[in-house]
């Protein structure tokens, strides 16, 4: 690798290092070569041809072939040329160019530009059409006429996204692109991810929105566009005046359309990219591939579910309730409103009769705003978020173990850790473009994966062991497995002896969890639990990725302790492609801990019990601090049904839907002498509220997120506020102020440079690190540097050691007999959560209407279920009616119900206050209930065209050999030797 | 005791009021831009006075149909020739006197992509909306630019006899084809300008200037 090449370039010696393509050499050396089938973040494809130079004076394509010392490369040559010619008008022999009426044309479209950098003006291949139809879905469209079978889109499906749905079918007379074995795209496995209409190099695979709407030219109706093309054509003679017209005509859209990098609000994964607008219209989302965590790639939410911003059912005004009714009214009477209020509660009860609530939704500023209006503001350590709904069990277990709680690593380490150990995380639905990562290193580079969960979800099918555990029991056969590579002598003594303490009590805690009592309590088999064992032994790394599946139990803390455990016996942390990965939900679940909405913490977790620590913070906020911990999110409601608190403010987060006992959690806000609920959409919440206030999502506003891998990224605003709503962290400034604290911020960035300078973990932390692209992934120094990798040089706890943590198994809940199937629940991957924002994205909606109950063949048998029979599930705390369902991903008495609902199937109505023993999180996943069928027919819930229905064609690639071996193919280069006679 | 409640009583304004209130906007918009109202009024006029509008002027504000078939009509050999020959004449126009003309063009090419933008976006602004228009900066730069391009068009013959011969243009080919590489450029870093050529603007903005007339949907 660091072996230094000599290389003769167009007769100028060169000399480098880097292992790498003859074609990215020349790229960096700015020697123009097409490469229409190159994608950087997809490699080499090698279908076009067009990237042929001699090397050694033999014709290659230089994207292929690695560049060896003493090459002698020729790019420039008349026969290189000529050879490169060819396989350009083979090219537009499959592609029309209609540049000035295309909507592709956007300055960034491959084919006219490397039809215009080779100075082509004719063709000698017409163009002419593969007969077959264009073939769209409600998001993107496929033109069968318009694709030169680069296959890059086909290598995006089946081996970034590995979906598998795309290949190309090179039997056909004329081949092209097909779904499955040849059908619609809605008959397929297509997840609509996108990634196919992001990498194309034209308008071949096209975004539907961006039809008829990017060009000045483009909104033209079918039978006015062939006549279009034919004039653009003729005034347009020969390609030189096609490519400087639309060339004019592209520069004239980029005044047009905005390009304004934001981040994806769905899930914990933190995908960024490009959103492309005109006006309020959403034409398209543009992954880039410098994008840190997701590069090219997204899921359908992010990709195609931001209707949402535009619905008409946001909220514009401010409401204030009158008795049984809301009134829209101006901002004005509404912070009077909340002014009178909250001074009163203050001067009657005192300021813990006041209570906060942040968003993992909302940016960190936002949350830092919060927190600091409830403590330096009003007084009060009552301030929470609702990572306690999911996340807080995870992060407890890794400040026990190893002092910090997030993830070890970036996404980067997932994909190069020999193996991936998923417990209770249905990856590919929850945190799509992760699971993605995850697919791609098993499929492509042999790493192994384990999966325990309940459920055969997408990632089980594909594990190579898949384990299931009885529910709650996930720390028996944790503690199990470690103990077995103990008596082994697997453990690894040295980095135990070096990094870790309490290892000997450890230890010994471990005697009751034999094999034996393991089988017994979890029922796997013993075989099972050797096996797992074995593979971590033999894997030189190990990452282990959990969720709610194990959060969400009433000792969810400790099994997540017992996963730390089990990596730091076996020494798998402090290096890259291993540790413990925490999947955050939310998409700023991370960061809206971060940033202090805790009761007990500051932001970068540091203690209201630090008198350091608040003397620091009342110095800059010029006021003194509560030492007192507040209420969390739980404790708030009980303490309004005792009647201590009166007063709720409430932003961006559907409590009465998403809560546990959500029926317990309602009664408790019709209590509340003043609540205030802020959010985009009037949400079941919202109906309790005293005043309502419109908050603006994250395209109309600026600010930061911090993603799963611990990572700071900047949102830029892509458009105005809607009506008069207005960004979170501007209504809490101007309640704040209404309450006397002269807040002067007028950018978010200005509350950042607060917050980092307050806060050591991310002291260096600022707007301009963090331009564009840019991100930075915490502890951040003062001068900038991140840290990508955790724990390199020592854990963040006493000594820099981590510590091993005994735990104890907690029982899960225990039901009565009658209550007799096992609740599962989680999310789906097309609706984020409830779906207020999901279900208004048409294609979305029709693709999956509803919720649904997945039920096992077993219980389809033995109480005569089918797809679509009605049943009303019930639990000791409530019930739901929902339609069934037959699935043989989940087993016997086991039934899952997704989340995507807020209506009568919503999940919530089960569940009890039952929650983790350390962190109150709801223990949602202990829920048990009866059923009861209400209808034996009725339609499916999920109709045939969703993705779930599919007939996936798994292949490595685009098979170009078999393009190859078509008797009508001749390599360009062979075609120039025989025409040239050499 | 708040019970859970759906309903929303909104926020309604007397359409009376609402009607006088849009009066009264446009009676003041027409009173602070009389001279950009009287410069559009001599645009349209000129634009009159050298037919470019007889094209458009039968289609304005007609359906998709009208479209289709003018540009059925446009699809025949001899249209397309005189479209074309009217290009190359504003290729070369745009040769000549580069520095003077830069900075107007630039300018006229953003007042058609403003006056894109009112076409296709507000559907329902009508004429309010257009008037409203005249209270952005940027449209009446726009406007004015315009103006002066209109009044330069085809008076100044002078500068017609500086025009290069086309054989130049044949014989260097590169100088038609703006060889920098493009890429799509997002909103984090300041804009990227680009400037192809300058006949470049000139023929495209004519080019646009017909359907844009035109209006869509
Ligand atoms: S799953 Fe569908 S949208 Fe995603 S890459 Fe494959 S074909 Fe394209
Ligand atoms: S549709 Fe696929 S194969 Fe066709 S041009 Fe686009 S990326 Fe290439
Ligand atoms: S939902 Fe998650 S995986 Fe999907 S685009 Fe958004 S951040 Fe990425
Ligand atoms: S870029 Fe090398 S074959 Fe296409």
């Amino acid at each position: 690798m660091t072996q230094t090449m000599t290389v003769t370039i167009n007769g100028k010696r060169e000399m480098f290092k880097n292992n790498e393509s003859v074609l990215e050499r020349l790229q960096k050396m700015d020697m123009q070569v097409p490469s229409l089938c190159y994608h950087p973040s997809l490699g080499a494809i090698e279908t076009c041809d067009s990237c042929i130079v001699k090397v050694n004076g033999e014709f290659v394509r230089s994207c292929s072939t690695k560049i060896k010392d003493g090459d002698v490369v020729d790019s420039l040559g008349a026969d290189v040329h000529e050879a490169q010619l060819i396989a350009m008008d083979r090219m537009l022999g499959n592609h029309e160019l209609y540049c000035t009426v295309c909507d592709y044309n956007n300055g960034n479209c491959e084919i006219h530009n490397a039809v215009k950098e080779m100075k082509i003006s004719h063709q000698e291949t017409p163009h002419s059409t593969k007969e077959s139809t264009v073939n769209r879905n409600a998001f993107y469209r496929y033109d069968p006429d318009q694709c030169i079978l680069c296959g890059r889109c086909v290598e995006a499906c089946q081996d970034v996204q590995v979906t598998e749905t795309l290949s190309i079918d090179w039997n056909l007379k004329r081949p092209r692109v097909i779904w499955d074995k040849d059908t619609t795209i809605d008959d397929s496995s297509c997840v609509s991810c996108g990634h196919c209409s992001t990498v194309c190099p034209c308008n071949a695979m096209l975004e539907v929105g961006m039809e008829g709407e990017a060009g000045f030219l483009t909104g033209i109706k079918e039978e006015t566009f062939r006549p279009m093309v034919n004039i653009t054509k003729s005034v347009e003679t020969g390609y030189e005046s096609l490519m400087t017209i639309s060339d004019v005509e592209a520069s004239m859209r980029e005044e047009r359309i905005k390009k304004t990098k934001t981040v994806c609000t769905y899930c914990g994964v933190g995908c960024a990219f490009d959103v492309w607008t005109k006006d309020r219209k959403i034409l398209k989302i543009q992954p880039q591939a410098e994008a840190p965590a997701n590069g090219i790639s997204t899921c359908v939410k992010g990709k195609f579910g931001w209707d949402y911003v535009n619905s008409e059912e946001r909220l514009t005004k401010p409401l204030i309730r009158e008795g049984e009714s809301f009134r829209e009214a101006e901002w004005q009477e509404a912070l009077d409103l909340i002014e009178s209020k909250f001074k009163k509660t203050l001067n009657e009860k005192g300021s813990d009769a006041l209570a906060f609530i942040s968003s993992s939704k909302c940016t960190n500023e936002e949350s830092y705003l919060m927190q600091k209006l409830a403590r330096g503001v009003i007084g009060t350590n009552n301030i929470d978020n609702c990572s306690r709904y999911c996340q807080s069990p995870a992060t407890m277990g890794l400040w026990r173990t190893v002092g910090y709680g997030g993830d070890s690593g970036g996404i980067e380490d997932i994909a190069k850790a020999e193996l991936i150990i998923s417990i209770g995380s249905n990856t590919v639905e929850s945190h799509p473009v992760l699971s993605t990562r995850v697919k791609r290193a098993q499929k492509l580079n042999g790493q192994k994966v384990i999966v325990a969960d309940l459920r055969k979800h997408d990632l089980a099918e594909r594990s190579d062991l898949f384990v299931k555990p009885s529910p709650g029991s996930d720390l028996v056969w944790l503690s199990a497995v470690t103990k077995y590579i103990v008596d082994q002598g697997w453990h690894d003594v040295a980095f135990l002896e070096k990094h870790v303490s309490d290892v000997e009590e450890y230890l010994s805690s471990l005697a009751p969890y034999t094999l034996d009592y393991a089988a017994e309590v979890t029922h796997l088999t013993k075989d099972e639990l050797i096996t797992i064992a074995t593979m971590i032994h033999e894997a030189k790394t190990t990452a282990v990725l959990w969720a709610m599946g194990v959060t969400q139990h009433g000792g969810g803390s400790d099994t997540s302790t017992a996963i730390s455990n089990l990596l730091l016996v076996t020494g798998n942390y402090m290096k890259p492609g291993a540790g413990s990965y925490p999947l955050r939900g939310h998409n700023n679940v991370q960061g809206a801990s971060d940033f202090g909405s805790m009761p007990d913490r500051l932001p970068g977790y540091q203690y209201v019990t630090d008198d350091d620590v608040r003397s620091r913070f009342e110095a800059s906020w010029g006021v003194s601090l509560s030492s007192v911990p507040g209420l969390n999110n739980h404790e708030m409601v009980d303490s309004i049904h005792e009647g201590e608190l009166d007063v709720l403010y409430l932003k961006g987060e559907d409590m009465g839907i998403v809560d546990a006992n959500i029926n317990y959690v309602q009664s408790a806000f019709e209590k509340l002498s003043f609540f205030v609920v802020q959010d985009i959409f009037f949400t079941k919440t919202c109906q309790y509220a005293d005043v309502v206030l419109p908050a603006s999502p994250s395209l109309e506003k600026e600010g930061t997120f911090v993603n799963t891998e611990r990572r700071f990224q900047r949102l830029y605003q892509a458009l105005e506020p809607l009506g008069d709503s207005k960004p979170d962290w501007q209504i809490i400034k101007e309640i704040a102020n209404r309450m006397g604290a002269g807040w002067s911020y007028s950018h978010p960035s200005e509350i950042m440079a607060e917050a980092a300078s307050l806060t050591p973990l991310f002291a260096g932390v600022s707007y301009d690190r963090l331009e564009g692209y840019d991100s930075l992934q915490w502890p951040v120094k003062e001068d900038g540097t991140d840290t990508p990798l955790l724990f390199t040089d020592g854990f963040a706890l006493p000594g820099g050691k981590a510590r091993l943590w005994p735990v104890e198994w907690t029982k899960p809940l225990e039901f009565e007999e009658e209550y007799d199937l096992h609740v599962n629940n989680g999310r789906l991957l097309e609706h984020f959560h409830e779906g207020n924002m999901t279900y208004q994205t048409e294609g979305i909606k029709k693709k999956t209407p509803n919720v649904f109950l997945e039920v096992s063949h077993e219980l389809a048998n033995e109480r005569e279920l089918e797809d679509g029979t009605t049943v009303r599930l019930t639990s000791p705390y409530g019930s739901v009616k929902v339609d069934c369902i037959v699935t043989d991903r989940v087993v016997g008495k086991q039934v899952y119900l997704p989340m995507n609902t807020s209506g009568e199937g919503a999940i919530n109505y089960l569940t009890s206050s039952h929650s983790d023993k350390d962190t109150d999180t709801p223990a949602y996943k202990e829920i048990s209930a009866k059923m009861e069928v209400l209808k034996q027919k009725n339609q499916s819930p999920l109709p045939k065209t969703n993705h779930r229905y599919g007939n996936p064609q798994p292949q490595i690639g685009v098979k170009v050999e078999d393009k190859w071996a078509r008797s009508d193919y001749t390599f360009p280069g062979d075609l120039v030797k025989r025409r040239r006679g050499m | 005791m708040a019970k859970a409640t759906t309903i929303i009583h909104k926020m309604e304004k007397d359409p009376k009021e609402l009607h006088e209130q849009q009066v009264k906007e446009i009676e003041s918009l027409l009173v602070e831009h009389k001279d950009s109202i009287e410069d559009v009024l001599t645009i349209i006029h000129q634009l009159r006075d050298r037919e470019v509008l007889n094209l458009a002027h039968g289609a304005l504000g007609q359906s998709e149909h009208v479209v289709h078939r003018i540009v059925t009509a446009m699809d025949t050999k001899e249209t397309t020739q005189s479209i074309k020959n009217a290009l190359l004449i504003f290729e070369l126009l745009g040769t000549v006197n580069m520095n003077e003309l830069e900075p107007i063009v630039l300018k006229l090419n953003h007042g058609i992509k403003m006056a894109a933008e009112y076409d296709h976006s507000d559907q329902n602004a009508g004429t309010l909306g257009l008037i409203r228009s005249l209270n952005d900066k940027e449209v009446i730069e726009g406007m004015n630019v315009l103006m002066k391009f209109v009044k330069g068009f085809g008076v100044d013959e002078a500068q017609e006899e500086k025009i290069e011969p086309q054989l130049e243009r044949f014989e260097h080919p590169e100088k038609e084809m703006g060889t920098q590489k493009r890429e799509s450029t997002s909103n984090t870093k300041p804009t990227r300008v680009y400037a192809p050529r300058l006949f470049g603007f000139i023929t495209g903005a004519l080019v646009l200037l017909v359907p844009l007339l035109i209006k869509k949907k």
